[in-house]
C-alpha cells in the first residue's frame, strides 16, 4: 500500500514541475518588465530631444556609429519571382550592404517564415516565452491586439510628428478611418501598410458567347438577367447540349469574397454593402451617423430576392453554395458559364486559362450593371493589410525612419521632394532591377533591349522583384492607395508608351486584359461602399463572430436555395441580434463614437 | 491442392473484387496526383484532369527540381528522418531492454516506467517546450527537429513488450558465455527482434517525414525547414479576402501542377522504404530457438 502511496506522490511532484517552472519563468520576466518600463519610457524622449538638433539633409543621413535594427519577415520564396541573385539570400544581399554602408544602418532577421500563420505563430511564441521582439516588425489581427495589450508597442504619434515625411502625414491623415486597429488610449502605434486598392470588382463577359447569341453587354440589372438566362438557356457555345450557366459564383463565403463576389449586385439594388462571412465586415454608416451591420439590413432581401430567383431558374451554378472562389472558376476556366465577377487580375488567371482550354473563349471586362433605381457600386476591400509596430524598447526610430522616407519618397516620385535620393533616380539597385546600357535604362526583356548577358541581372535574363529586397526593417512594402490610376490610363491611351516611372513599369507588367480590366474599373467611378468599423475585434466578436458568421451565411444560402421562404429572413435578424448580434452592434457603435 | 467447392470459389471472387476496390481507392488518389502533376497549368485550372495528363508537360517537375528552396527542404527532410531515426531507435532499444528486466535484476524498475508513462499522458505543452529548446540553443539546429521527440514512450513499451516475450534461456546462454549487457542487446536481442525493429523503424521515419510543426516553430528561417513545413507552407493557401492580392501571389495560387509535382515527390522516398522494410515483417526467429 505504501508503495502506491509513494508513487502517487512522486508522479504528483513530478507532474507539478513544469508548472512551478513556468510560473517561476513568468514571474521573472513581469518583474523584469516592470523594472525596465519606468527607464525605458523615459530614456526614447531624452535621447530624442538630445538629438533634437538643426536636421541634417535627409539625402546623406548617414548613422555614425553605425546602429543595428532588428526585424522579422514574411517571404514566401516559393509564392514570389526572382528576388535574389544565386548566392544572396534575405540576410545578405546588395540592399543590405548599401543601407550598412551608406546610411550606417545594419539589419538583423529575428525570424524568416513564409506563411502568415506561421508568422503569428512565432509572435505568440515571442511574446509569451517572454523573449525580445524585434525592433520594427508586421503585426495584425490578434497577435498586435496581444502585443498592444501587453504594452510591449512604442506609441508613435512623436516620432511620425518628427520624422516621417511630410506626404505621409498627409495620407495617415486622409486615411485614418483605417487605423482603428492600431490605437490605444488616443495614441497611434502602428504604421499602416496600405495596399493599392485597386481591386474592385469589374464584370467578366465571354464576348464570344455574347456574339454568337447576338446580344449586347448587359448595362442595367434588367439586361444582365437576360444575358445570363440566354447563356444558361441557348447553348451559347453552340455544342448543342445545354451544359452551361450564366454567372459562376461562389456563394460558400457569402456574397463578398475575394473573387467571384456579387458585391456589384447588392450594390446594385442598396447602398448598403453586406458580407456574411466575417462579422468584421460591412459596417455601413446610416442617416443617424450610427453603424448597423449590412447582412441583417431589410434591403438584403432585395438581394437574396434576385439571387433566389436566379437560382431557382439555373441562371446560376447550382453548387455555388459548396463552392469557394478557387473551385468556382474551375467553371469559368472550363468553359461552363459565362460570367464572373470579380478584379482585374483575373485576366490571367483564371480567365487566361479558359482561352488556353478553347481557343474561342473571349473572357472581356465590362462595367458594372446598373440597377433599376440608378444604384451602382461596387464593395472597398479594406484598404490595410496590416500594420508595422515597434519595440517598446527601441532607441533608434529616426534611422528606421531615415530609411522608410526615402523608400516612400521613391514611390512618390514627387518633384523637389527633399527625402528623394537621386542614387535611387533610375531605379534601386543597378544590376538588381536595372541596367544602364548607353545611358538608358532598362528594366526588363534585357534581351530584346540588347543588353550584353554579363549585364543581365540573372543569368536567365529574368527580372529580379526588388521589393523583397528593400522591404526588410519596413515590415511591409505599402503602396500609395489609387496612385496607379494614372498609369493606367496613360497605358491604356497608348499601348507602347514609354514607362517613366516604377509605377508605370509595373503597370506595363500587366497582361492586355488585365490592363483592360484596371481601365474599366478606373473609368467607372461609382461609389464604393467602405467598411466603417476598422476597430479592434470587439469582445462580443470574438466570442459570437464564429456562430454569427454561421449563422448569417446558411441562413442566406437557405434563402437563396429556397429552401425557406423570404420571410424567414426577418426570422433570421432576430436570432443574429439575439445571439450577440446586438451587443456586438453597441460595442461597433460605441467605438465608432468614440473614434470617428 | 486446390478446394473445388462453389462456396469456396465465390468467397475467392468477392475477396478478390474487395480487396482490388480497396486496393483501388488508396491507389487512384496517388494517380490524380500524379497525373495532374504532368498536365498544363490551363487544365489544371478548368479541372477536368482525372487519371490521365491533360496537354502533358514536364514543367512542373522542372520548376520543382530548379527550385533551391525545395531541394534544400528535402535534404533537411531526409537528414531529420535519418539522424531522428536512428537515435530514436538507439534510446528506444536500449531503454525497452533494461525495462524490460525483472525486478531482481532491476530494482526500482517500476518507478522508471512509470516515470516514462507520465510524460504519456502530460506534456509541458508548447509554450514551455518552445522555452526549453531555446534555453537549450537548439534553435535552428537539426537537434531541435530530433531531440524533444527522440523518447517515444509509446514505442518504447511496444518494445518492452516484444523483448519480454524473448525466453530467458537465450540470454542465460548468453551469459554463460561470457557477454555483459549490451553484448547481450546488440547479439541477442536485436538480431532475434528485427520485425519489431523495422515495425518501430517505420513508425519512426513516417513520424519524421511528416511532422512540420516543429519546423515552423523551431527554424529562424526557412533555409532549416523539412520538407514536410515546406509543403505545408506551398499548400495551405491564405485567406485572401483581407489582404491585397498582387500579381505574384496570383501566379503562386494557381500553380496548382507544381503543388501536385512536390506532393508527389515528398511522397516518393517513403513509398520506396516500405518494401526494403517488408522482407523483416516476417515471423522472427524466435520459434525454434529454445528446445525445453
Amino acid at each position: 500500500m505504501s508503495r502506491y502511496l509513494r508513487l502517487l506522490t512522486l508522479s504528483i511532484v513530478i507532474g507539478l514541475l513544469p508548472i512551478l517552472a513556468a510560473c517561476s519563468s513568468n514571474n521573472k520576466a513581469e518583474s523584469a518588465s516592470s523594472a525596465k518600463s519606468p527607464s525605458a519610457s523615459v530614456s526614447p524622449s531624452a535621447t530624442e530631444s538630445g538629438k533634437a538638433e538643426e536636421p541634417t539633409d535627409p539625402r546623406s543621413q548617414k548613422f555614425d556609429p553605425p546602429v543595428t535594427i532588428t526585424t522579422a519577415i514574411l517571404d514566401d520564396g516559393a509564392a514570389r519571382g526572382n528576388a535574389f541573385k544565386p548566392g544572396e539570400s534575405m540576410e545578405d544581399n546588395a540592399n543590405i550592404r548599401w543601407m550598412k554602408e551608406n546610411m550606417g544602418i545594419n539589419v538583423k532577421f529575428d525570424f524568416i517564415v513564409t506563411k502568415p500563420e506561421d508568422y503569428d505563430t512565432k509572435l505568440r511564441l515571442l511574446l509569451s516565452s517572454g523573449a525580445k521582439l524585434p525592433d520594427a516588425f508586421a503585426a495584425g489581427n490578434d497577435p498586435l491586439q496581444s502585443l498592444l495589450a501587453a504594452g510591449k508597442l512604442m506609441p508613435l504619434d512623436d516620432a511620425i510628428e518628427k520624422y516621417a515625411h511630410p506626404e505621409y502625414k498627409k495620407l495617415l491623415e486622409k486615411y485614418s478611418y483605417a487605423l482603428g486597429e492600431v490605437k490605444k488610449d488616443g495614441k497611434i502605434y502602428g504604421l499602416p501598410a496600405f495596399f493599392m486598392g485597386d481591386e474592385g470588382t469589374v464584370m467578366w463577359i465571354r464576348k464570344d458567347w455574347l456574339d454568337s447569341l447576338g446580344i449586347q453587354p448587359p448595362k442595367t440589372l434588367d439586361d444582365f438577367e437576360n444575358v445570363i438566362k440566354q447563356f444558361t438557356e441557348n447553348d451559347p457555345d453552340k455544342n448543342g447540349k445545354n451544359d452551361t450557366t450564366g454567372l459562376a459564383v461562389p456563394l460558400k463565403e457569402g456574397p463578398w469574397t475575394w473573387m467571384g463576389q456579387t458585391d456589384a449586385i447588392v450594390a446594385a439594388l442598396t447602398d448598403q454593402m453586406i458580407n456574411t462571412y466575417d462579422v468584421r465586415l460591412f459596417w455601413n454608416k446610416g442617416a443617424d451617423n450610427k453603424l448597423s451591420y449590412g447582412a441583417i439590413h431589410p434591403d438584403a432581401k432585395l438581394y437574396l430576392q434576385k439571387m433566389k430567383d436566379w437560382m431557382s431558374k439555373g441562371y446560376m451554378d447550382k453548387e455555388a453554395g459548396i463552392k469557394d472562389p478557387s473551385k468556382s472558376s474551375e467553371l469559368v476556366a472550363s468553359g461552363k458559364a459565362g460570367i464572373m465577377f470579380g478584379p482585374f487580375w483575373m485576366g490571367d488567371w483564371p480567365l487566361g486559362d479558359a482561352t488556353k482550354n478553347d481557343p474561342k473563349a473571349d473572357f472581356q471586362p465590362y462595367p458594372l450593371p446598373v440597377g433599376p433605381n440608378g444604384l451602382v457600386g461596387r464593395a472597398e476591400k479594406p484598404l490595410t493589410q496590416g500594420f508595422t509596430v515597434f519595440n517598446k524598447d527601441f532607441e533608434n526610430i529616426e534611422a528606421w525612419f531615415a530609411y522608410f522616407n526615402k523608400i516612400f519618397a521613391k514611390k512618390l516620385e514627387m518633384e523637389g521632394d527633399p527625402y528623394f535620393d537621386p542614387r535611387w533616380k533610375d531605379g534601386y539597385h543597378e544590376g538588381y532591377d536595372y541596367v544602364k546600357l548607353d545611358g538608358k535604362v532598362i528594366k526588363n526583356n534585357y534581351e530584346a533591349a540588347g543588353v550584353p548577358a554579363e549585364q543581365w541581372p540573372l543569368k536567365d535574363g529574368g527580372t529580379i522583384d526588388i521589393r523583397y529586397m528593400m522591404t526588410n526593417i519596413l515590415g511591409n512594402f505599402t503602396s500609395i492607395p489609387n496612385s496607379n490610376a494614372a498609369a493606367v490610363k496613360k497605358f491604356l491611351a497608348d499601348p507602347n508608351a514609354e514607362p517613366l516611372t516604377a509605377l508605370e513599369f509595373d503597370v506595363k507588367q500587366l497582361k492586355q486584359r488585365q490592363l483592360d480590366a484596371a481601365g474599366v474599373r478606373v473609368n467607372q467611378v461609382v461609389n464604393e461602399g467602405k467598411n466603417y468599423f476598422t476597430g479592434p475585434m470587439t469582445p462580443t466578436m470574438k466570442s459570437k463572430g464564429e456562430l454569427l458568421k454561421k449563422l448569417a451565411t446558411e441562413s442566406y444560402l437557405k434563402i437563396i436555395y429556397g429552401e425557406k421562404p423570404i420571410e424567414y429572413f426577418d426570422e433570421f435578424v432576430k436570432q443574429w441580434l439575439d445571439n450577440g448580434g446586438q451587443k456586438i452592434t453597441d460595442e461597433v457603435n460605441e467605438w465608432y463614437a468614440k473614434n470617428q | 491442392m486446390r478446394y473445388r467447392s462453389r462456396g469456396y470459389t465465390v468467397f475467392t471472387v468477392s475477396n478478390t473484387i474487395f480487396l482490388s476496390l480497396l486496393s483501388l481507392i488508396c491507389v487512384l488518389p496517388l494517380l490524380h496526383v500524379l497525373s495532374l502533376s504532368f498536365s498544363s497549368r490551363a487544365a489544371a485550372t478548368a479541372n477536368i484532369v482525372n487519371f490521365w495528363p491533360i496537354g502533358f508537360t514536364t514543367d512542373a517537375y522542372v520548376k520543382t527540381l530548379g527550385n533551391e528552396m525545395f531541394i534544400q527542404s528535402l535534404w533537411v527532410g531526409v537528414e531529420r528522418t535519418v539522424i531522428g531515426t536512428v537515435l530514436s531507435m538507439a534510446v528506444v532499444t536500449m531503454a525497452a531492454y533494461s525495462l524490460s528486466k525483472s525486478v531482481h535484476k532491476f530494482p526500482g524498475r517500476q518507478i522508471y516506467i512509470w516515470i516514462f508513462v507520465f510524460t504519456m499522458l502530460f506534456s509541458g505543452g508548447l509554450i514551455p517546450s518552445y522555452i526549453l529548446v531555446s534555453k537549450l540553443h537548439l534553435i535552428d539546429t537539426i537537434w531541435s527537429l530530433v531531440l524533444p521527440s527522440a523518447v517515444s514512450v509509446w514505442n518504447m513499451i511496444l518494445m518492452l513488450n516484444f523483448f519480454r516475450t524473448i525466453p530467458q534461456e537465450l540470454e542465460e546462454a548468453a551469459y554463460i558465455d561470457g557477454a555483459g549487457h549490451l553484448r547481450v542487446l546488440w547479439s541477442v536481442y536485436l538480431p532475434v527482434s528485427m520485425p519489431s525493429i523495422a515495425t518501430l523503424s517505420l513508425f519512426t521515419m513516417v513520424f519524421h517525414w511528416n511532422s512540420w510543426f516543429d519546423g515552423v516553430i523551431y527554424m529562424s528561417n526557412p533555409d532549416g525547414y523539412p520538407l514536410a513545413t515546406y509543403l505545408h507552407s506551398m499548400i495551405v493557401s491564405d485567406n485572401l479576402s483581407r489582404v491585397g492580392v498582387t500579381l505574384a501571389s496570383v501566379e503562386n495560387f494557381s500553380n496548382r501542377t507544381v503543388k501536385a509535382a512536390q506532393i508527389f515527390i515528398g511522397a516518393l522516398p517513403i513509398l520506396i522504404v516500405y518494401p526494403f522494410l517488408q522482407k523483416y515483417f516476417v515471423k522472427g526467429i524466435v520459434l525454434g530457438s529454445v528446445k525445453s
